[in-house]
């Protein structure tokens, strides 16, 4: 689920530009305190009382898209489909080992299926699609590439050892190395970042669009099929369900990239037609931004999705060739998805979409350009088929946290089998209900991951990466101090940023230390992380010590 | 880029297809494994 929008260089000036707003709003506008008008913008009648999933800082109104019955009946079926498939494989779950990592039976094809769709949602689709035709190629080059050496590096090195664990779940890993305590960190901190905020939000977006829908009517419509079928047949039915929806979206999006190659022309042709920045592989970014980018992609490392999938691989080696062969479709997905966005430039440009066309829809805009009707549907299904893998995907993992990693552990009692499968069935539910409300809080999409992303690495890259790589043996205070650390601080500043924080004109969120010196949001993993790192140091000194005591 | 943009929409395309196929071939075997053959755990 890594984020890749919005973020880096300024506004351009150029009229035929894309206009720029650097923040995509969950809902369209802030729900505190209201919409909000774009810096210099003159306030617009508003002749739509709804308003509309859109991003930035003022809502824009542009009518719904038009899309004919056969499309909307191929977006029916899909759904309907989804749901059987909850229903067939609900009657084969014989337990919670079968339900929470489909009873450790997944295959190669079938793990490249759900690592692929699961990992890249909307957040992905959108995200790239907007910062391409905000900023060219960058999207690629300075927000995706660093993800395929994480990617790569959670193959080769991290998935082959951590298959060895006999564990079900990342705060379980925790455990085993540093006790219960690290173990409930790291579950608050999975259940946090695993809360499917961005593909429900990325539902309302669709419907909205598509269907003249309230994005809150889209996103529960959307997200109340996912939770069906994954309540019905957890992991297996929500695999079983990527595999389709891996390959909607994968076609999909291959299909509209060849349309956009015949209409607009090839990348070197429509080099001569826009501005040369848009074909710099790094564009204006500065090297901070590349760092702190450089920075979020190590989340792969600690994905709670690939952990998972991992101890449901049949073997260790499924699991490594399904990521090296997900790396390869991941990157030809991004490099298209960034066509698309580019083609966003050059509609721009021929005067057909208008210059201050909501950047978080381009992707929607242009393929609504390019394809005929039939194939639409499919994609709008695809892109629907996008959001569901991820939501049903994280909303399992969020509820197994809450359940298997935070409750079985503290109970006196262990719950049974049954019991851990009734739990963690119902939980699903007020996951995706914590994500619909979590979602309420943020402006924007890009605010929600860079704080679920910063909490999660805070909380567990440096235990985690110690404990595969350098521990010999259990250190409970280093893990445990090093997670409590990550956890707290990270959602300390972020409390502060909420409440203290203030706004710059390009979107920045800045706190005033008690110290006088301000911090930026995007950047406060740079610190959680080294004070993590330091928890563990101290914690490490602690055991060494209470050892030689003994 | 032209070149790679090309490549891409045959690895996506094709290659997510291949994979759906394999998956096809795989299904069966995976639904009626009853999955207790996995790694011997080492920690």
């Amino acid at each position: 689920m890594p984020f890749r929008g919005g973020v880096g260089a300024g506004a351009r000036g150029d009229a035929l530009q894309p206009t720029r707003d650097r923040r995509f709003r969950v809902w369209g506008e802030d729900p505190i305190r209201g919409a909000t008008a774009r810096p210099g913008a003159e306030a617009e009648p508003d002749p739509d009382p709804k308003p509309r999933f859109v991003p930035g800082r003022r809502p824009v109104r542009i009518p719904p898209v038009q899309i004919g019955a056969l499309d909307t009946a191929i977006v029916v079926a899909y759904l309907v489909g989804m749901v059987a498939v909850g229903v067939w494989v609900s009657r084969r779950i014989g337990g919670f080992d079968d339900f929470f990592v489909a009873g450790g039976r997944m295959t190669t094809p079938l793990l490249v299926c759900t690592l692929v769709s699961t990992y890249y949602g909307l957040d992905v689709t959108f995200g790239t699609s907007e910062t391409a035709y905000l900023e060219g190629i960058s999207a690629f080059f300075a927000y995706s590439a660093p993800f395929y050496v994480a990617y790569v590096a959670m193959a080769v090195l991290v998935a082959p050892r951590l298959h060895r664990y006999s564990a079900r779940s990342l705060p379980e890993t925790m455990e085993l190395h540093y006790g219960r305590g690290a173990r409930v960190a790291s579950a608050l901190s999975s259940f946090v970042y695993s809360a499917p905020i961005l593909g429900i939000g990325g539902m309302g977006l669709i419907g909205s669009v598509f269907f003249g829908l309230d994005p809150w009517v889209g996103a529960v419509v959307g997200a109340s099929v996912a939770l069906i079928y994954t309540v019905l047949g957890g992991l297996l039915a929500d695999a079983l369900t990527d595999t389709i929806q891996f390959t909607m979206m994968c076609v999909t999006v291959a299909i509209a990239a060849v349309y956009a190659l015949l209409e607009f022309g090839t990348p070197d042709v429509l080099a001569t037609k826009l501005d040369p920045t848009v074909f710099t592989p790094y564009g204006d970014l500065t090297t901070s931004q590349i760092l702190v980018y450089g920075s979020v992609a190590l989340t792969p490392l600690v994905e709670p999705a690939f952990y998972q999938r991992t101890f449901a691989s049949k073997d260790a080696r499924q699991i490594v060739r399904a990521l090296l062969i997900g790396v390869v479709l991941w990157m030809a997905y991004d490099w298209l998805i960034v066509l698309l966005g580019i083609g966003g430039q050059e509609l721009v440009r021929r005067g057909e979409l208008p210059a201050d066309v909501p950047s978080w829809e381009i992707l929607l805009h242009v393929v609504e350009h390019l394809l005929p009707p039939g194939l639409l549907g499919i994609f709008l299904a695809g892109c629907l088929a996008s959001a569901m893998s991820t939501i049903d995907s994280y909303a399992l993992i969020g509820a197994g946290n809450l359940v298997y990693d935070a409750w079985a552990p503290v109970v006196k009692r262990k719950p049974g089998d049954a019991t851990l499968l009734r739990a963690t069935r119902l939980m699903i539910v007020p996951t995706i209900g914590f994500a619909l409300l979590v979602s309420t809080v943020f402006d924007s999409l890009r605010d929600a991951w860079i704080f679920m992303a910063t909490v999660l690495l805070s909380t567990n890259f440096v235990p985690m990466m110690a404990a595969l790589f350098f521990l010999e043996r259990p250190s409970p205070r280093a893990g445990t101090w090093s997670a409590a650390t990550g956890l707290v601080g990270s959602l300390g500043l972020f409390l502060c940023f909420l409440l203290a924080g203030r706004e710059l004109d390009d979107g920045d969120v800045v706190w005033t230390t008690p110290f006088g010196g301000e911090l930026v949001r995007e950047e406060a993993l740079l610190f959680t992380v080294p004070a993590s790192a330091l928890a563990f140091a101290a914690g490490r000194v602690a055991d060494r010590r209470a050892r030689a005591a003994a | 880029m032209t070149v790679l943009s090309w490549i891409a929409v045959v690895v996506l395309g094709l290659g997510s297809s291949a994979v759906f196929v394999w998956f096809l071939r795989d299904v069966r075997r995976i639904m009626s494994s009853d999955g207790d053959d996995r790694d011997d755990p080492a920690v």
